[in-house]
């Protein structure tokens, strides 16, 4: 019995030995060969104006253009600047800083009476003339010195006047003075001599000397700064009230280098000018568009050394509450009446101009007026529509496309049954567009294309009699390679694709098409790769 | 980088090798641990105390085989990723999905005596458990790809851990001459869980779109920080540990001890001779479960998200396209399908119950045949193992088991397992699912011997000091 169990131990543990006998299997290398069947979108695009003046912005973050609609949707490329005029550059009213110094006898105990009469330049401009000022805002100080004197000064300047009333100062002598007066509201209506508005100043002073006084030194002064009119009325001379040099950045042809094949019209230049004053102006404007790094200037026939006549207000349409339309002076630089379309046309980098308004261009032909609120505003807007036309336009793209290392081995092209590339476009802009893409190798030689010729991309849409797209075209293209290409073009180690597009505006040759703000574009890129078993 | 991907791969699905008590221990009864089987089977000793800390089981599963991992075609060994490999047997077999699911057992206290016709044992156990399934529609997109029309569920995919305290105090009493009963009475204490499912998990692709649509849950018991937007909204890569927050106090109560989250489970048995040489038992373990309360958290992610390609403006066809932002913006689109609502919520887990119906036939003294069917209710699905063993005992102080299991996948493999007495120490060692074949695989050079049809593998070992035992015999209800 012992050996039999022994022996059933020993067989029981061989059997377990038996069992755990390695089996001879070996694999000597792990093939990634089994090419999945994927099929994917890619990208999805949504193009409309918002998505074209974003790039603009991007591209030039100094881009002052904006984008302005018409009436009837057109979209324009704006470029603004304005200019304004106060009243104080029309009249120059002085500030007035007046003083008497003077030593006159006295005799101790006796009676003194002195005075004093002085003339104060209003106009700081001898061509110019005030016939009325009604002050808004301003205030005089008087100063003076305290005399030996018992008794009163008083200074009064009859061109002064509130309600009827001169205006005088008054102190006495033995403690001098120094008053600050609200002369707002106050009206001056100054005297007139030869290229000079004026006003008097009339002192008189009146006492008994000390019993010790024997000579006394008047020491006045009067300073009035600052005045702002409620109304000038009179004539402001012919003067030069703005002369500034500026430019205009054209940012969408800096960021942009158009090349011939696109051709813009329809482009204008407002000059828009609001005239809160009564007085008239002339404007002169010396203009030019500089083409590109190259500084040629190209003048803008209509405005280069001419002048425009700028209308004032009737003094009847005035309301002191400053709430009065402006005289409006309109002038319009467009294709009609200048060289715009040509200059446009060579992508301008920017937009040079002098501006130069002068005051009372034709001399003193009615009585001028200002007010607080009175200004002069010029407004310069160059508007470049899209309104265009693309005449075969063509670009060249190169993407890499490294086949076999898509594929992770060249082996692996024989597994893979096609490669298919889906687009499906949806155009509503009044282009179409034409592709073709070649596969090249290393050294850019053609290997093969993807398309039989030219595929057309997006098709055309329909456009109504007024040019304008009333139907976006949809276009489902497919480019596929087939087993047999993928193999021929892993076996030439095809890497990269170069991509030839043209595009042209639809309908008859050399018309220009307008683009509108519904116009759009969307587009879909997906693929399906199917492997083969 | 294919080889590393491969020996992932490999090592992957060849984790089959961890484990739970093992099945070929079930008619060994000279090894105390077999009570944790069926605690109507008393041990052979009047009284035993496991050395603490080296009682360890290990249980491990899986139902991918190696065996189908390779495939010969025209006399060439090929993979997984061949194009000529055929994934049609793997479809065929797999229904759902692929899992893997281990169990570990440490004891730190094992106790037992004899009472009359009782005995009664102690036990404090620490076990752990995880899971993972993997969903058939990635062998479907490995194989298939994602073509135009496919349509694949991830719903399959789930991942289940818990970690837990056993403290146990088992009964086993002999009715009569035919008949033995017995229980224990458990009280868990969680440390860790996590368990997660998803109602649906649809991915989608054609041509034009691929959708996401995800509606699932997981619970967590973890030491996490959250860091929810003010909607209640997490992301899943947000989540942080808060061992940093934590004093080493709170650390080892949390991990060592973690008193916060109580359960209750029970294991049930009985064993009837129905003659001399032959007896038949069954036993139900580890029925109850455990209630999270500390750091729980409840997920719930039910989002969809459709790609429909990248969105080009007008600028990126001039600028160009940076394709690694834009798949980076994907990846970030696809991971927000996934960013979930968070609530403070208690949750329950069970701890994976086994059924065990055994026989066994004793023809001699010194040998016995048995069978034992186990059947474990994972969270991820059932198992169904069978074992086959002859038992021997050629000396008093020698025993050994010799067998083989079978899986209701197909796997065979061989058990082994012996116990040794040296005096009153005893040292036993219990292996069930030894492959029955390896495969050499070599990989650019690189050679890796792996299991070739292996499904489970159970390793269970330890030291008792035992006293009081009887004779050969392996003859339950004997009065020891």
């Amino acid at each position: 019995m012992e050996r039999i169990r022994t022996k059933l131990l020993f067989a029981a543990c061989l059997l377990t030995l038996v069992g755990c006998m390695k089996d001879n299997v070996e694999i000597d290398e792990i093939k990634y060969t089994r090419m999945p069947n994927l099929s994917a979108p890619v990208f999805h695009a949504n193009v409309d104006y918002n998505g074209i003046f974003k790039h603009l912005a991007k591209n030039k973050p100094q881009n002052n253009a904006k984008v302005e609609f018409g009436s009837d949707g057109l979209i324009y490329l704006t470029y603004k600047k304005n200019y304004e005029v106060s009243w104080n550059s029309v009249a120059d009213i002085n500030n007035i800083y007046w003083s008497n110094n003077q030593l006159f006898p006295t005799v101790a105990g006796k009676e003194v009476t002195h005075n004093i009469t002085d003339r104060i330049t209003m106009n700081a401009d001898s061509t110019q003339r005030f016939d009325t000022i009604v002050i808004s805002k301003s205030t005089m100080t008087v100063k003076a010195a305290k005399l030996d004197v018992d008794g009163v000064g008083t200074m009064v300047i009859p061109e002064m006047t509130k309600d009827g009333k001169t205006l005088k100062v008054s102190w006495k002598l033995n403690e001098g003075t120094e008053q600050t007066i609200d002369v707002a509201g106050y009206k001056i209506v100054p005297g007139q001599s030869a290229k000079t508005s004026y006003m008097t100043t009339d002192i008189s002073l009146e006492g008994t000397a000390s019993a010790t006084s024997t000579t006394s030194r008047l020491n006045i002064e009067m300073t009035m700064t600052d005045i702002v009119p409620q109304v000038i009325f009179g004539y402001f001379g012919t003067k030069e009230a703005l002369n500034r040099q500026s430019m205009m950045n054209i940012s969408f042809f800096q960021s942009h280098e158009f090349p011939d094949e696109i051709e813009f019209t329809g482009a204008f230049i407002n000059l828009d000018v609001n005239n809160w004053t009564g007085t008239p102006f002339n404007l002169k404007m010396n203009d030019r568009f500089i083409v590109k790094s190259n500084k040629d200037s190209l003048p803008v026939s209509l405005l280069k050394d001419s002048a425009l006549y700028i209308e004032q207000i009737d003094y009847a349409d005035y309301r002191a509450d400053g709430k009065y339309d402006p005289k409006h002076n309109y002038f319009l630089i467009d294709t009609t009446n200048s060289n715009l379309n040509a200059i446009l046309n060579c992508s301008p980098n920017s937009y040079d101009y002098t501006l130069d308004i002068t005051t009372n261009p034709h001399g003193e032909q009615s009585e001028n007026f200002l007010t607080e609120e009175s200004k002069l505003v010029a407004d310069i807007q160059l508007y470049i529509p899209f309104w265009l036309k693309i005449t075969e336009l063509t670009r060249e793209d190169t993407i890499d496309f490294d086949l076999n290392s898509i594929i992770l081995d060249a082996d692996n092209a024989k597994y893979v049954d096609s490669i298919t590339l889906y687009f499906d476009f949806n155009n509503g802009f009044p282009i179409t567009l034409w592709s073709q893409a070649y596969l090249v190798d290393e050294k850019n030689m053609v290997v093969d294309s993807l398309f039989n010729g030219r595929e057309q991309l997006w098709n055309t849409p329909q456009l109504d009699q007024n040019k304008r797209v009333s139907k976006w075209a949809a276009t489902h293209s497919r480019v596929s390679m087939d087993n047999e290409k993928i193999v021929d073009c892993s076996k030439k180690d095809v890497k990269k694709i170069i991509l030839h597009t043209g595009i042209s505006t639809t309908d008859a040759p050399n018309q220009y098409l307008k683009f509108y703000k519904e116009y759009g574009l969307t587009m879909n890129l997906s693929f399906e790769v199917l492997s083969k078993k | 980088m294919k080889r590393y991907i491969t020996s992932l791969l490999i090592a992957l699905l060849a984790m089959n090798a961890t484990a739970q008590t093992s099945l070929s221990l079930y008619h060994l009864e000279v090894v105390p641990q077999s009570s944790m089987l069926n605690p109507a089977k008393a041990p052979r000793c009047n009284v035993f105390v496991g050395m603490p800390g080296t009682n360890i089981s290990l249980h491990g599963e899986t139902n991918i085989k190696m065996s189908e991992m390779f495939q010969k075609v025209n006399g060439q060994w090929k993979s997984l990723t061949d194009n000529d490999f055929d994934y049609s047997d793997i479809n065929r077999r797999i229904k759902k999905g692929t899992r893997i699911n281990t169990q570990m057992n440490i004891g730190l206290i094992n106790v037992g005596w004899r009472q009359a016709e009782n005995y009664w044992t102690v036990n404090w156990n620490v076990r752990a458990s995880a899971g993972i399934s993997v969903p058939k529609a990635v062998l479907t997109m490995l194989d298939k790809g994602l073509p135009d029309g496919s349509r694949l569920d991830f719903s399959y995919l789930r991942a289940n851990m818990i970690s837990y305290h056993e403290l146990s105090v088992g009964y086993t009493r002999a009715i009569d001459e035919q008949l033995s009963v017995g229980g224990r009475l458990k009280y868990l204490s969680g440390v860790f869980a996590a368990k997660s499912k998803f109602s649906k998990f649809d991915v989608t692709t054609s041509r034009k779109q691929w959708t996401f649509d995800v509606d699932g849950e997981a619970d967590l018991s973890f030491p996490l920080k959250m860091n929810p937007d003010p909607n209640g909204v997490i992301a899943i890569d947000s989540i942080e540990w808060k061992w940093d927050e934590m004093s080493t106090l709170e650390i080892v109560g949390r991990t060592l001890i973690g008193l916060h989250n109580p359960g209750a489970a029970i294991d049930l048995g009985a064993e009837y001779k129905i003659d001399e040489n032959f007896k038949v038992s069954a036993s139900v373990t580890d029925l109850g479960f455990i209630v999270w309360h500390k750091d729980a958290n409840k997920l719930r992610a039910k989002n969809k998200y459709a790609y429909d390609g990248f969105e080009v403006e007008f600028n990126d066809f001039f600028d160009g396209i940076n394709l690694s932002e834009r798949f980076s913006d994907i990846v970030d689109s696809v991971e927000n399908a996934f960013s979930s609502h968070i609530t403070k919520e208690i949750f329950a887990t069970g701890v994976h119950p086994n059924i065990y119906l055994g026989g066994e036939y004793t023809p001699f003294k010194f040998m016995s045949v048995g069978a034992v069917s186990r059947t474990t209710f994972w969270g991820n699905g059932v198992t169904q193992n069978f074992n086959f063993s002859l038992n021997m005992k050629p000396y008093s102080f020698v025993s050994v088991m010799n067998g083989f299991n079978v899986d209701i996948k197909g796997c065979i493999t061989a058990d082994f397992g012996f116990s040794i007495n040296m005096g009153p120490l005893q040292y036993y060692l219990m292996l069930d699912g030894i492959p029955l074949a390896y495969r050499h695989i070599t990989i650019e050079g690189d050679r890796t011997s792996m299991p070739y049809n292996c499904c489970d593998l159970s390793v269970n070992t330890g030291f008792n000091i035992i006293i009081g035992t009887k004779g050969p015999k392996p003859n339950f209800n004997s009065k020891y």
